[in-house]
């Protein structure tokens, strides 16, 4: 059961739709492994319904519906009646048997698409990664995979950055991480995390900027440190 | 409305109450729709909102043990919250603002904004589910 949560903040933004894309994908991580927050983001749900339901169009002149938008949503039922078909209902590739992207909440498995052709890149001798194409330009959006027992080089933070715990588990100074997990990282956080013995840890991370590592290797590594927002 | 009526077969009452289905179905079909209509890059994933906020393929029982919830809770809990927290709850349901957005806006510092929607999801989540314990 996940112990570190989304702010109240966060989670309303989620509910009313107006949290960043790519932090809404980190946010259905977590909520695919926390019942807690799914509750909250429910009751948050039923908030926005009685808002939704309590505001009259007089509220808001631009939403003013149209005289004829009953009898367009009508044709528009009969026509869809008309031309049924069962369409396939997803197209996630579903035939990897690979148990730990099986687990994975929907939105993740959509844009990992085929497990095996994901591109890891190499890191540090510990810590691979790979670039996910969430359709937004804001954040970065990867994949981290440190190896079992393996340690990432010590890091600041240059914007903020969301880690969500996907598989495995991880620790820093401030404790340690597990699936569901969700980990809030801004300017000034700095953190060298390190994946326990028992399995490699996959984790979902969405960053505005470049990590900023620490000591003499950042004074020359951090200039060519980039994001690839997609 | 449209795309309540063709969801339709998916409603489950047990689950949730029909306003609280149809607001999930309208907000996620305003995420997409702004998504289509603003720029992106030709070579996108085709993630829609419905992928993220994924309220269809939930089956975990303690999440809907409250679900069904009583309209007039809310409603009243609405009615007595402090204006400052409606008026910061309501810019971001129904105009679709961030926290960042109605902080500008109401020319209040982001602390402020924040601790109001705070206080006002605080006082929802007591009285929606008051004997629970920790989250």
């Amino acid at each position: 059961m996940a112990v570190y949560h989304p702010s109240e903040v966060e989670l309303t933004e989620y509910s009313a739709g107006t949290l960043p894309w790519a932090l809404s994908i980190a946010m259905a991580a977590h909520i695919h492994f926390c019942p807690q927050c799914k509750a909250r983001v429910n009751e948050l749900n039923a908030l926005g319904a009685q808002l939704m339901d309590g505001s009259s169009a007089s509220d808001n002149p631009s939403s003013q519906l149209a005289p004829d938008c009953l009898s367009k949503t009508l044709s528009r039922i009969r026509q869809a009646g008309a031309d049924e078909q069962v369409q396939p209902s997803d197209s996630v590739p579903s035939k990897t048997s690979n148990s730990v992207f099986d687990g994975l909440p929907k939105a993740i498995k959509k844009i990992i698409g085929n497990p095996k052709e994901l591109s890891w890149s190499f890191v540090s001798p510990s810590l691979r990664a790979a670039r996910l194409s969430a359709g937004q330009k804001d954040y970065e959006v990867s994949l981290h995979r440190i190896k079992k027992g393996g340690s990432v080089a010590e890091h600041d933070h240059r914007g903020l950055e969301v880690v969500v715990v996907l598989d495995g588990s991880f620790s820093d100074e401030n404790g340690t991480y597990k699936p569901g997990d969700y980990l809030v990282k801004n300017p000034g956080d700095c953190h060298r995390p390190t994946a326990t013995m028992d399995r490699d840890c996959l984790c979902l991370s969405i960053v505005e900027a470049p990590v900023s590592l620490t000591g003499l290797l950042g004074k020359f590594v951090n200039p060519f440190l980039k994001i690839n927002p997609a | 409305m449209y795309k309540v009526w063709t969801k339709a077969p998916s409603f489950d009452r047990s689950k949730a109450a029909a306003s609280t289905w149809i607001y999930t179905i309208a907000r996620n079909a305003r995420i997409d729709f702004i998504r289509k209509n603003g720029s992106k890059d030709a070579n996108t994933v085709e993630l829609i909102a419905e992928d993220i906020w994924d309220e269809e393929n939930d089956n975990q029982p303690y999440v809907y043990l409250n679900q069904a919830r009583d309209k007039a809770t809310v409603d009243q809990l609405l009615a007595e919250l402090p204006p400052e927290q409606s008026e910061c709850l309501k810019k971001i349901y129904m105009e679709g603002k961030s926290h960042v957005e109605v902080a500008n806006e109401l020319a209040l510092p982001l602390g402020t904004v924040k601790s109001r929607i705070r206080l006002g999801v605080k006082k929802l989540q007591s009285w929606l589910t008051p004997a629970e314990g920790v989250c």
